[in-house]
């Protein structure tokens, strides 16, 4: 049994038409349900970007990542790349452990993330943006290459 | 405690992961295509705040759980929240008495004659509990109206300052005051006499004891309405000066006023309300004159406006003695007693001439002091009263017109004082260490509480006494035992009884004529009139 989230990141581009079939509202644009590998994708971002020690009652969920390139310890892309790799591991436990808690229920292998690879990544200067280009493997096979915005400059 | 039923940020750990898990299960069980993981949008837009929500409703239950039984706040050591208690309480028409503070009369020494003044909120200290007294008026002294009394034996002046405090404590006469800005020619100030003691704060247990009686009507027509009237919240503020009540009304003993006709029965129409108002025995000092009489003997008038609730005279002193603890040499003058007719405004409640009116708003006393020559016609004295001030607010409170009872003639008593002094021997283990002076307010305690039964005895003494790590207590009774118990009580008619024994007992000088039954009879004492001593076995 399909289980559903609402679509935050509109940037991600179902693999099949099957994946997002679920519209409450007739307005282009209007909130989605997700599912499948683009749900899959969602919250490996969300866990990833979320900052550690932010969620009041859950300070364990999220990753440095985010404090790590906003205050510029990485210097070069090796720097950037460990930063990743880190935090990425970290996301990774963490969705690994709910996906194999029985109260959710059984996870699809669609939505299980079985690697997540670093491929490549560009700076917007203009916008203070670093653009990560992550590819994300499902457990059942599937792929898919995500964009990932991060900003890294401060107010 | 309103914030934090409210505000999210208070919560713990548990309180929230709780909450979460019984919320997630709920959702699940309705809703089981929703994905509620970490890392979903669901769980951080609805699964987190609603926990949040759920977890402060929960709260709040227990809250309201935990306070809407007084039994359930009592089963809470450490809870101190009187405003949920006196929540409970209002549902019966009462609430927690509140405790008073010591009070007193301060003798102030100066070396000189002049002017002084002692400003309203002068706070002194007693030297030995470190507890504050404040002088709740302004006191002028000088010599030219004799407010300034002496010089004394040393060549010192002194006047007398009453004070207050918020501490619950006893203090003896002689007890050494300092104050924390001298002024010019202060010498120092030690308690005139022995305080009146102050009361702790009732506690929810105590409250839930006398629940009962604040079901009853409210009228002057039962003992439990009697009571009621008194503790009634809207009335001002008696529950918490009043700790036990013993009222005698038609067909009692200790009703006399009612029984005045030819066949001495009784006809009803009179109560009379014994109020017990202090724990350990009140005291009111007077400074009076003595006036030479031709026997050669000195007479001090003590009017009832002087000391309400006057029950008997402690003590008559020279007016500059402080008696020391242990002190003999300057040791009280011999007098007697006799009852101050009633003359004057006929009082508003009805006495022959055979009625005692002692413990009332009515009873004044000469005293005669025999036997000395002081060389003037008038010296100066210092009286000390066992009286009880409160009986005047209560007297006034149930002449009300709107209280007052409109079939009866109520009148308010002191209780009969039954001064009690003990002298025990505990022994106990080399090396333990008892605490002494903690033990002798414990068995205060344990007399202080006994109103209107009558009966005193060792076992609940001993009882007392074995809260404290004790192997033994010397029950043994006369000179050479280690176990003395004896109470003094003057009846209605001015004689003094004396008991004494394992088991002090009113029924052993019952004598109905003169108001001495069991439902008469308070016992008090304060910690100076108990001895303990601590001997290791």
């Amino acid at each position: 049994m399909n289980q559903y989230d609402i679509e935050m990141l509109q940037t991600i581009t179902a693999v099949s038409p099957e994946s997002v079939r679920l519209y409450n509202t007739a307005t282009t644009g209007g909130s989605r349900a997700v599912t499948g590998i683009q749900k899959m994708v969602q919250r490996y971002v969300v866990t990833l970007l979320t900052m550690l020690g932010s969620v009041r009652f859950d300070t364990v969920f999220g990753t440095d990542v985010v404090a790590d390139l906003s205050v510029g310890m990485t210097r070069n892309t090796a720097g950037l790349s460990n930063a990743f790799n880190f935090a990425s591991s970290d996301a990774l436990d963490i969705l690994k452990a709910e996906d194999s808690n029985i109260l959710y229920g059984v996870t699809p292998d669609d939505e299980r993330v079985a690697r997540a690879i670093l491929l490549d990544f560009n700076v917007d200067i203009a916008s203070g943006t670093l653009y990560l280009d992550v590819q994300l493997n499902s457990v059942a096979g599937e792929s898919y290459t995500y964009k990932m915005p991060v900003t890294i400059t401060r107010d | 405690m309103t914030s934090e039923l409210t505000k999210a940020a208070t919560l713990s750990q548990d309180e929230f992961d709780q909450a979460e898990a019984i919320f997630i299960g709920l959702l699940r069980e309705s809703y089981p295509t929703l994905d509620l993981r970490r890392g979903t949008a669901l769980r951080d837009l609805l699964v987190r705040p609603s926990s949040a929500a759920y977890a402060l409703e929960t709260r709040r239950n227990d809250e309201l759980m935990r306070t809407r039984s007084l039994a359930a706040i009592i089963a809470q050591p450490g809870v101190d929240d009187t405003d949920a208690i006196n929540a409970v309480l209002a549902n019966f028409g009462t609430e927690l008495r509140l405790g008073y503070g010591a009070s007193g009369v301060l003798k102030v020494t100066v070396n000189a004659p002049g002017s002084y003044r002692a400003n309203a909120g002068t706070v002194f200290t007693n030297s030995e509990t470190s507890a504050s007294y404040t002088a709740p008026a302004s006191v002028a002294a000088r010599s030219a109206d004799t407010t300034l009394r002496g010089p004394d034996s040393d060549g010192l002046y002194y006047f007398t300052v009453p004070v207050i405090s918020d501490a619950a404590e006893s203090v003896s006469e002689g007890v050494a005051f300092t104050l924390a800005i001298p002024f010019s020619g202060y010498v120092a100030a030690v308690s005139y006499s022995a305080f009146t003691a102050g009361r702790e704060d009732e506690t929810p247990s105590e409250a839930l004891a006398r629940l009962p009686k604040t079901l009853a009507s409210r009228g002057l027509v039962t003992r439990a309405a009697i009571e009621t009237a008194f503790r009634d919240p809207t009335s001002p503020g008696y529950n918490s000066s009043v700790s036990a009540l013993s009222i005698q009304g038609m067909g009692d003993p200790a009703q006399q006023r009612d029984r005045h006709n030819v066949h001495g029965v009784p006809l009803g129409g009179r109560i009379d309300v014994y109020a017990r108002t202090f724990s350990t025995p009140p005291v009111i000092t007077l400074v009076k004159n003595g006036e030479l009489q031709v026997d050669g003997s000195y007479r001090i008038l003590v009017q009832p406006s002087e000391a309400p609730g006057l029950y008997a005279v402690k003590s008559v002193t020279y007016a500059s003695d402080v008696l020391q603890p242990g002190d003999e040499s300057e040791g009280p003058l011999d007098f007697t007693v006799t009852r101050l007719s009633l003359t004057g405004a006929a009082p508003a409640h009805r006495f022959t001439a055979e009625d005692p009116t002692i413990g009332t708003v009515y009873h004044g006393v000469e005293i005669y002091v025999n036997g000395y020559n002081f060389g003037d016609t008038a010296p100066v004295f210092k009286v000390s009263l066992y009286a009880a001030r409160d009986v005047e607010l209560l007297q006034a409170y149930v002449d009300r017109p709107d209280v007052r009872n409109a079939a009866a003639d109520v009148l308010v008593r002191t209780p009969f004082m039954c001064i009690v002094g003990l002298n025990v021997v505990v022994r106990h283990a080399p090396g333990v260490v008892i605490d002494v002076a903690a033990l002798r307010q414990a068995l205060t305690n344990v007399v202080n509480r006994n109103s209107f039964y009558g009966i005193l005895t060792m076992s609940e003494l001993v009882a007392a006494a074995h809260t404290y790590p004790i192997i033994s207590v010397d029950t043994a009774s006369g000179r050479s035992g280690g176990f003395a118990l004896r109470g003094r009580v003057v009846d209605g008619a001015g004689v003094e009884h004396t008991l004494q024994g394992h088991r002090i007992d009113v029924a052993d000088i019952l004598d109905p004529t003169g108001l001495m039954t069991r439902q008469t009879v308070a016992f008090t004492t304060s910690p100076d009139l108990i001895s303990v001593e601590a001997v290791a076995a």
